[in-house]
């Protein structure tokens, strides 16, 4: 398996960006007849990290996750960061033809 | 809206609180706060999401601010977007042509390290130029940066020749001061 980081153009000022979960959700809860301490960390997947870019990428999330699909999957790297992951390298390659074909130079693969 | 010394705004008419990231995102031009757009941009994403009163905050001499979100064409009218943008795409050509030539492809794996060794030289460079006062200007961002990946590459053994870097002394002179 191979796996290479997914970078998209930010909206402003139009250079390559790349989110990366920092640290995981804290979801807590809120009841009608008691009080909750708990707090439960939760880790996004690849899908849910990649939707975080939408309005902050030049591109709609849905669509580079409906290209990514019929190639590879999407992942969360060991540091956070937000990956693609292939069989091979002809499976990249084809991948980053589909993001030229589909994009232009807005979705780009990276180490 | 008032800026507090913990670095903190409140904005009276929304009770909304934000942090500031960072101290140059921000200034105050006579009684008006002034807003880095990238922060005014956090700053409506924030308002529309929390809604939180701060406790034993002033609020009296305080002005509500009211402004609508920027949109995409918008951004273009800032001009220091529109630099920064000329700046970063300077960049990225420059990267692509040395890498081009190089014969190394943008999926190499290798880059992913040389990248990051790359962004802290660069970024060393330009905080300890005004330092050194070394005047950089806009148009010396891309060639240093280029100098910084060339440096970066050599490091994880990839040679790159003298005559594929850009002749710029002052960029040149950057690199050089943090040895």
């Amino acid at each position: 398996m191979i796996r290479l980081r997914l970078f998209g153009r930010c909206r402003i000022y139009h250079d390559p960006v790349s989110p990366v979960l920092r640290a995981p959700a804290q979801v807590g809860w809120d009841a009608w007849f008691r009080s909750i301490e708990l707090v439960t960390p939760q880790p996004l997947k690849g899908e849910e990290l990649l939707r975080r870019t939408r309005g902050w990428w030049t591109v709609e999330p849905d669509d580079v996750a409906e290209v990514v699909k019929s190639h590879g999957r999407l992942v969360v790297g060991d540091q956070g960061e937000l990956m693609v992951e292939c069989t091979d390298d002809e499976t990249i390659a084809a991948l980053a033809r589909a993001f030229q074909e589909r994009f232009g130079d807005q979705v780009q693969l990276s180490p | 809206m008032a800026l507090f010394p913990e670095g903190r705004f409140f904005e009276a008419s929304t009770s909304v609180i934000f942090e500031r990231r960072k101290p140059d995102m921000v200034g105050v031009r006579g009684d008006r706060l002034v807003l880095d757009r990238t922060l005014e941009r956090a700053h409506n994403t924030y308002k529309a999401r929390i809604s939180r009163p701060h406790k034993g905050a002033r609020i009296a001499n305080t002005l509500p601010v009211k402004r609508a979100p920027m949109e995409q064409g918008q951004w273009e009218k800032e001009p220091s977007v529109r630099s920064m943008r000329r700046v970063f795409k300077n960049m990225e050509t420059l990267q692509s042509e040395l890498l081009d030539r190089l014969g190394i492809q943008s999926i190499d794996r290798r880059l992913g390290p040389v990248r990051k060794t790359a962004l802290h030289l660069f970024e060393q460079a330009w905080s300890g130029s005004a330092r050194r006062r070394i005047r950089l200007e806009e148009k010396d961002a891309g060639d240093l940066y280029v100098r910084c990946l060339a440096k970066a590459l050599q490091t994880g053994g990839i040679a790159v020749p003298l005559t594929l870097l850009p002749n710029n002394r002052t960029a040149e002179r950057a690199l050089e001061e943090i040895g």
